[in-house]
């Protein structure tokens, strides 16, 4: 039996948004939708209170409208980091931030209010050769990195608008199918990810540094090109 | 250099500070013997150029190297990093002296760390038992790392190969070490005795006790095979913890400082005392489960097991599933004793049974070989023979060997002698015969690979085993193809048998009705049932690996239970194949006749009980053509010219005789036993569907997903394509497809109550087989390895039976259930009306249109409008307690 060579991957897919500490508020909160991880951000950004998103509508009156920016340079950079290292138990060091903005800077957002920055999205489109029993189609395969929302900014679809604004970026750049890792165990993270259509498409064992499981989702951008055969 | 630009650069000024305390405390500043040389000022200086958020890298900067950067002296990452309240802590004075409970506490505290890996214990020792215990502690934690770098598990999954740097005495001989265990047992009996009495006074016996069974640990956990006393030790010890007194100083918990690391160390989760001592009992139990496989009795027992150790929950650890896919092939052997390709005829035969005479079963069988009255040095010698065959045959790819080449080429000849396909005689068959012994054998080779593969998947962690059963399922499909050319040729040529015997050949053109015999398919047989099995692993193991939505689980189970349905037609097939060869062999006892008086010749070395055993003629047959094929093509009448060789092949045939006999009497539970356990996942399966589809009826379930992915595709069909991707390009069995599947979940138009009871009923045959499967031994349900196990599966899906029974009593009362038994049962009335109605208009359309003048009355159709339900929603419960593949479904 061939062992995983691809070490990387286990740990490149770290933490999309999601962590142990979650997992436990989700059990907290009786309700399930959809938000990402916890903490609050400290840098402020200030942008200017401009209605950003279709889902803004919901939010309740006296909280600040959101505002969504693509990523544009590392001056968002600390913002980003301080965050992500509140809500992730996947610590990245400065070099895997850059990986992901410097390749991908256009398939990265943010969300901020005139309070200051809430969360970030980062994620790459990168493409897959995966051998696929069917045959040798390549398929563009996207993938969402980190996915975080600062925690008094819950519940307010923030997190949902972050990913429907990737999804389309990766659309438009080709991609066929989207993929992501998160805990397990983190019940808003993936309730979150299926609302939008993502799948459970595997289970990857032990694949967070602190030994918990992950899910792998999948999110079919575009029917595939086999059609199913009967016999 | 980059990462030292990452600490100059990036480091904010609380973490400078940080450092430079630290450095204090570490003291770093002191004159080293390293020849550091302070770059600071030269990265500042070079750095200058570069814009904010400018990157220099090279091409090939993946995001591996990345991800293994830690930033120094940041508390994620860098795990050793001193903390305050650590640098507060006492020091251990590696000279102080221990009292015995002192050492219970820290010895039971390594074991915490023994079990989740390498573990770190100050490497000094008090006394000269702590010594011994704590290096033998390492040693074993060595020998468990030289097993599990061998690549059985996975990296980063399973465990971390990486040991930083730490010693576990690799070199240190395993026999000092027993030494110094002795010299420790012996100090305690004698002086260590005295001191502990007048110490301890009436605690002095469990406290001697305490110490005795750490040190028979130590000494066990070096030496593996004395699994059993091991587990008594750990059980001992697990009674003695409570003596311990702490000595927290003694472990340092960020040892990680201290290591050689490029990459942030995985934290290692500590178990509690308890669980330390629960997964180390749980570790023997295992391993001594495959200590006792080693010696199978058989295919079928041997499959068993791997099915039984691959489901056991709690999972193996990393640990024995890598020492069983270890012991499990090596050098062409399997489970060490015998030869692949001779289980995987096995394997064959108890499922299948095809005629004997196909293969030829290797002499240098190790468990045959391995008779009572053997002595070491023979079985070592046997050993180095076996493995010899095996060097010389080949494994399955290395292509034919070159000895069974020039027999081919010997039986063809013979072949152009007889003429090929016409006029065939004795000789001719004969050498068709061989061709096609050759051919068997040949195949049995290639099937050792996906055999061999599909037992290691019980090795692998279940994330793994799914993952990896996707193409395990195409190594079968592509065997069972590679079977039917075979078959082919077999079928052809049992039919010049029978033409030769003086029967009717089996040939439809004589317009003779054609049998199953004609035409029995077995090594395709053999590798559909495989590939049936894998399937269906790999879809069940989904439902226990949490993959599936809600919204996906009736589509799931009716998948499930049409594989089952199609493997359970399979193996009635497979029965009928078997019970029509019996009779056969039973009828056809006359055509063995003339060879008759040459057998009796073979029995006398032969045993004697399997004289009157049918499969013991076929036996003598196969023996006959072996000696065929010893002594290429030579005829069959002339004695054997080397006295060896007939007495080498008197034998194996002894040994070959009884192992038939064995298969002969255990043909019936073998795929008895298989039957019973599809069948029983058919009624569960079904059932489960049942209620799903119960539920869906009455719109508590939705077969569309709670959220329409606006982005994507998440819809049931799509799902539908995607969840059984892996079955699509199969030649077989027909799946179902998803307007199969919506036809199916209509039940008939039956109503929810209706169908509800039909669960029940399934569940209730499903209860029936359990029940009887469970009053089985573990002869017959050919689980000789694996019964507890085995029997605890069979009590799971019994609960879980049970409570489903249960669960849908309480269904049948919903509202919304009785609701919809209504509704249909007034549609129906109303069809009834209709239809009673349509009938009166036939009869007398005549009358009517004469009497109103107009045109015959259309048979309207009164379809009631389409139910709204009443009472409100309820949310289903599913609960997978009992079973991980099988839910008892409730409403909340």
């Amino acid at each position: 039996m061939t062992k995983s060579k691809s070490k990387s991957k286990s740990k490149s897919g770290s933490g999309s948004g999601t962590k142990t500490g979650q997992g436990q508020q989700a059990k907290d909160s009786p309700s399930t939708t959809a938000s990402a991880s916890a903490s609050s951000a400290t840098t402020t950004v200030a942008q200017p209170p401009a209605r950003g998103n279709t889902s803004s509508s919901s939010i309740p009156p006296r909280l600040p409208l959101i505002d969504y920016v693509g990523y544009e340079s590392e001056d968002q950079l600390q913002g980003m980091v301080t965050l992500i290292e509140n809500d992730l138990s996947e610590p990245y060091s400065i070099y895997t931030y850059r990986y992901f903005l410097k390749q991908w800077p256009k398939l990265s957002f943010l969300a901020s209010s005139s309070a200051g920055l809430l969360e970030l999205q980062n994620y790459s489109a990168i493409a897959s050769n995966t051998l696929e029993p069917h045959g040798f189609n390549k398929s563009n395969r996207g993938y969402i990195a980190m996915l975080a929302v600062s925690k008094e900014y819950r519940k307010r679809r923030i997190g949902s608008s972050l990913v429907l604004m990737a999804i389309e970026a990766m659309k438009t750049a080709g991609a066929d199918e989207i993929v992501l890792e998160t805990e397990y165990t983190n019940t808003s993270a993936i309730a979150l990810y299926q609302q939008i259509g993502f799948i459970k498409d595997k289970r990857l064992y032990r694949y967070y540094l602190n030994g918990v499981d992950a899910f792998r989702l999948k999110l079919f951008c575009k029917p595939e090109l086999e059609v199913p055969q009967t016999n | 250099m980059a990462r030292l630009s990452i600490c100059s650069l990036d480091a904010s000024d609380s973490s400078a500070h940080r450092i430079a305390s630290s450095t204090a405390q570490l003291s770093l500043n002191s004159p080293s013997v390293y020849p550091y040389e302070d770059v600071t000022s030269l990265l500042d200086e070079a750095t200058k150029e570069i814009k904010m958020g400018e990157v220099i890298r090279v091409e090939t900067f993946s995001l591996f190297d990345a991800m293994c950067a830690i930033v120094i002296m940041d508390p994620k990452m860098d795990t050793g990093m001193i903390l305050d309240d650590y640098a507060k802590r006492p020091q251990y004075d590696i000279n102080r002296l221990l009292t015995p409970k002192e050492f219970i506490w820290i010895f039971d505290n390594i074991l915490v760390g023994q079990a989740e890996g390498p573990s770190h214990p100050p490497a000094e020792f008090v006394s000269k038992v702590l010594k011994a215990c704590v290096l033998s502690v390492a040693k074993s934690c060595g020998l468990i790392w030289n097993e599990m770098k061998k690549g059985q598990v996975y990296e980063e999954e399973d465990f971390m190969s990486n040991k930083f740097g730490v010693s576990l005495y690799e070199n240190f001989p395993t026999s000092s070490l027993i030494t110094l265990l002795d010299v420790a047992e012996l100090w305690l009996d004698s002086q260590g005795k005295a001191w502990i009495d007048a110490q301890y006074g009436d605690e002095a016996p469990a406290v001697l006790n305490g110490l005795q069974e750490r040190i028979h640990y130590s000494r066990f956990a070096t030496a593996i095979p004395m699994l059993e006393t091991t587990r008594k030790s750990v059980q001992a010890m697990k009674s003695t913890h409570n003596l311990g007194v702490p000595v927290e100083e003694a472990f340092d918990h960020v040892v990680h400082r201290k290591l050689v690391t490029n990459t942030p160390p995985r934290v290692i989760a500590l178990l509690t005392i308890d669980e330390t001592f629960t997964s180390l009992e749980q570790m023997c139990e295992d391993l001594a489960s495959i200590g006792t496989a080693l010696s199978f009795s058989d295919a079928t027992n041997l499959v068993n097991f791997f099915i039984q150790f691959g489901g056991k929950k709690p999972s193996p650890a990393a640990f024995p599933r890598s020492i069983l896919q270890t012991v499990l092939y090596e050098d062409a052997i399997l489970m060490g004793s015998r030869k692949a390709q001779d289980v995987v005829w096995e394997s064959i035969q108890e499922i299948v049974s095809p005629p004997s005479w196909l293969y030829q079963p290797s002499v240098n069988n190790l468990k045959k070989a391995n008779t009572p009255q053997t002595n070491n040095g023979t079985n070592n010698q046997t050993l180095k023979l076996s493995g010899l065959a095996s060097a010389t045959t080949g494994l399955p790819s290395s292509g034919a060997p070159s000895q069974l080449d020039a027999i081919q080429e010997q039986a063809e000849d013979s072949q152009d002698e007889g003429n090929g396909m016409e006029g065939l005689e004795g000789t001719g068959l004969n050498a068709l015969k061989q061709v096609m012994q050759l051919k068997a054998t040949e195949f049995v080779q290639k099937a050792v690979k996906p055999f061999v593969d599909t037992l290691q998947i019980a090795g692998q962690n279940t994330s793994r085993q799914r993952r990896n059963l996707r193409k395990i399922v195409q190594l079968w499909e592509i065997l069972q193809e590679e079977a039917e050319a075979l078959d082919e040729d077999l079928h052809w040529l049992l039919n010049e048998i029978r033409v030769e015997a003086g029967g009717q050949p089996e040939a439809l053109d004589d317009g003779t009705a054609p049998t199953i015999m004609s035409k029995p398919f077995y090594f395709v047989s053999w590798a559909y049932h495989m590939k049936q099995w894998t399937m269906e692993w790999m879809l069940l193991l989904g439902f226990e690996l949490e993959l599936y939505s809600t919204f996906e689980l009736s589509m799931i189970y009716g998948y499930v239970d049409c594989v089952l349905g199609a493997h359970a037609q399979h193996l009635r097939r497979i029965q009928s194949i078997n019970e029509a060869r019996l009779a056969e062999e039973g009828g056809s006892s006359n055509a063995h006749k003339k060879k008759k008086k040459k057998k009796k010749k073979k029995k006398k070395g032969a045993s004697a009980s399997a004289a009157t055993d049918a499969d013991a003629d076929d036996d003598a047959d196969a023996d006959g053509d072996g000696d065929a094929d010893g002594n290429a093509g030579e005829d069959e009448k002339s004695s054997h010219p080397d006295p060896a060789v007939a007495e080498s092949a008197g034998q194996a045939a002894a040994a070959a005789a009884p192992a038939s006999m064995a298969v002969k009497e255990r043909l019936e539970p073998a795929i008895t036993s298989a039957q019973m356990m599809v069948s029983v996942r058919i009624q569960l399966a079904r059932a489960t569907f049942l209620i799903l589809a119960a539920l869906t009826k009455v719109e508590y379930l939705s077969i569309t997903p709670p959220h329409v992915a606006s982005h994507g595709l998440n819809d049931l069909e799509t799902l539908h394509r995607h969840r059984f991707k892996a079955f699509h390009n199969l030649s077989s069995p027909e799946t179902m497809s998803f307007e199969n599947f919506l036809n199916r979940l209509e039940c008939d138009g039956y109503d929810a109550w209706r169908i509800l009871e039909f669960a029940n009923d399934y569940f209730d045959e499903a209860k029936i087989s359990l029940d009887r499967m469970q009053s089985m031994s573990a002869r017959e349900a050919r689980v000789e390895l694996c019964y507890d196990g085995w029997r605890k599966d069979i009590k799971s899906m019994i609960r879980v039976c049970i409570a489903a029974k249960v669960a849908i009593v309480s269904l049948q009362k919903d509202a919304r259930v009785l609701e919809h038994r209504d509704y249909i049962a007034k549609v129906q009335k109303q069809r009834q009306a209709a239809e009673a109605a349509a009938e009166a208009a036939l009869l007398y359309p005549g009358i009517k249109s004469r009497i109103k003048g107009a045109t015959a009355p259309k048979p309207v159709p009164l379809e009631l409008a389409p139910l709204k339900f009443k009472s409100a929603v309820r949310k289903v419960h599913l609960e997978w307690k009992y079973h991980s593949w099988w839910p008892v479904i409730s409403l909340e």
